[in-house]
């Protein structure tokens, strides 16, 4: 899943500030999920932004809707004619949605309510964790099913850096477990597993975003 | 070069390294201010410690060389790419650097730059194939062939101090797999707990013929007598600061 944070009130407000008529959109997909892009939280930002323009000059007016998926421009077609209305769009979808609509909509500008952060896995619907960077070499079948990119801030892949706590806390984000911790006890629950001793190869990083912007292919049309 | 430690030792038999904090300035006096003279020992040269800028390694590493000191250049996995790990390989040979020491390199977000990008293109292990790679079969990453040969010796870091001691030797044996040469402890807070490690590693074919340099907090780190004459350490690494 795409997790995203919600941008500062005082930022969304600053942004919005040149515009009149706002057009706030959600996204029904992750982010409503991760509870921050959902109709519970645009209505929150509509309120906020209301409460701080009431001491600013000249009239103002929000609108809310959700989108099903913003990422899919087919779900996003009602929002073209809507837009004309509107002076902006302040989108709480993740990045890929916001400039899915950023696509359809040139006319006005769209603002990110959101900043994109991380692909997740859910913990407790609270609490969500980076399990991928997309690095398109995928390695978890040599260590357990676990990233040892995107879950150790230093990339090791063949040992530990040796800075974790006495708790076995990750020296860089203390609130999360090493994931060599994580590794070694995974190891301990399938016996004969001989991950550990095989040497990871330095990935083919050419495969990720460092290669380049990438795309599937294009596939004909039926 | 051989990696038994005969051939690193020569006739000496206990080493003092220290590692030396390139100026965060561009004046080599600051760099050379209060070194002991040449030829007591190892001078290791830390790669941007603390995650903040400083005198490059290398060229800290050229400044030394002309004074008489045999550096030993650190190399951070945090700061460069492979590509830049074996450029900086190849031009510090070409100055006359013999050691080399790799580490992953403190987080930049513990750092007084936090916001900076890092890189970790490759970790130290892989590091450590690519410059064995680089020394014994005369290629670089991508197998295209380096003209000439270069000699030079690689160490790493261990982790004595923490982690679950089982698996020590899982990666104490990549290490020999890919020829390093020496071993550089964290700095060791509790002897019973390097004997301990010293122990776990003991039985990993190999693991006898590696200096290992006991790495201290500081210069005022003092190894105990028994330890010392044990037999299974080549001198002290005295750390000079979290890198
Ligand atoms: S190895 Fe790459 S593709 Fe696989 S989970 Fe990690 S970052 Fe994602
Ligand atoms: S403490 Fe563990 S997870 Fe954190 S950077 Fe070091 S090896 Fe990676």
């Amino acid at each position: 899943m795409i997790v995203g944070k919600p941008k500062s009130i005082e930022d969304i407000i600053e942004m919005t500030r040149p515009y009149r008529r706002i057009l706030i959109v959600g996204c029904g997909s992750c982010l409503t999920v991760c509870r921050t892009g959902g109709g519970r939280e645009i209505s929150i930002a509509a309120r906020a932004i209301s409460l701080a323009r009431l001491n600013m000059p000249g009239a103002f007016e929000t609108h809310e809707i959700i989108v099903q998926r913003q990422c899919e421009p087919e779900l996003c077609e009602d929002i073209p004619a809507m837009a004309r209305e509107f002076d902006a769009i302040l989108s709480f979808g993740c990045a890929a949605g916001m400039q899915t609509i950023a696509d359809l909509i040139r006319t006005i500008p769209i603002l990110p309510g959101i900043d994109t952060q991380f692909m997740g896995r859910i913990v407790d619907h609270r609490r969500y964790i980076e399990q991928c960077i997309g690095c398109g070499d995928c390695t978890i079948d040599q260590s357990e099913g676990i990233c040892l990119i995107s879950r150790c801030p230093k990339a090791q892949q063949n040992e530990p850096c040796g800075g974790s706590d006495p708790a076995d806390h990750c020296e860089v984000n203390p609130d999360l477990e090493c994931v060599w911790v994580t590794f070694a006890r995974r190891l301990g629950e399938r016996p004969g597993s001989v991950s550990i001793s095989k040497i990871i190869e330095p990935k083919d990083w050419s495969r990720s975003h460092a290669g380049g912007v990438r795309s599937t292919p294009a596939e004909p049309e039926p | 070069m051989d990696t038994n430690r005969r051939t690193f030792m020569g006739s000496r038999t206990w080493i003092e390294m220290f590692e030396v904090i390139p100026p965060r300035n561009a004046n080599p006096e600051a760099l050379l201010h209060d070194l002991p003279p040449p030829g007591f020992g190892l001078l290791s040269i830390s790669d941007n410690p603390g995650a903040m800028p400083a005198m490059s390694a290398s060229a800290a590493a050229c400044h030394l060389i002309r004074n008489g000191y045999d550096p030993v250049l650190m190399i951070n996995c945090r700061d460069r790419n492979r590509i830049d790990i074996q450029s900086v390989v190849l031009g510090a040979v070409s100055l006359g650097v013999r050691f080399f020491l790799i580490q992953p390199g403190i987080h930049q977000t513990l750092g007084p730059m936090r916001e900076a990008k890092n890189v970790y293109d490759i970790d130290p292990i892989q590091t450590l194939k690519i410059l064995n790679d680089m020394r014994r079969r005369r290629i670089f990453s991508n197998h295209t062939r380096i003209p000439g040969t270069m000699d030079y010796f690689i160490g790493l870091f261990e982790h004595p101090m923490n982690g679950d001691l089982d698996l020590k030797p899982f990666f104490f044996r990549k290490k020999l797999w890919h020829e390093v040469d020496f071993i550089v402890t964290d700095p060791i807070t509790d002897f019973d707990r390097l004997i301990a490690w010293r122990s776990a590693i003991a039985g990993v074919e190999g693991s006898e013929r590696i200096p290992i340099f006991i790495g201290l907090p500081d210069v005022h780190g003092v190894v105990p007598e028994t330890i010392r004459q044990s037999g299974h350490y080549a001198g002290v690494y005295y750390s000079g600061a979290k890198t």
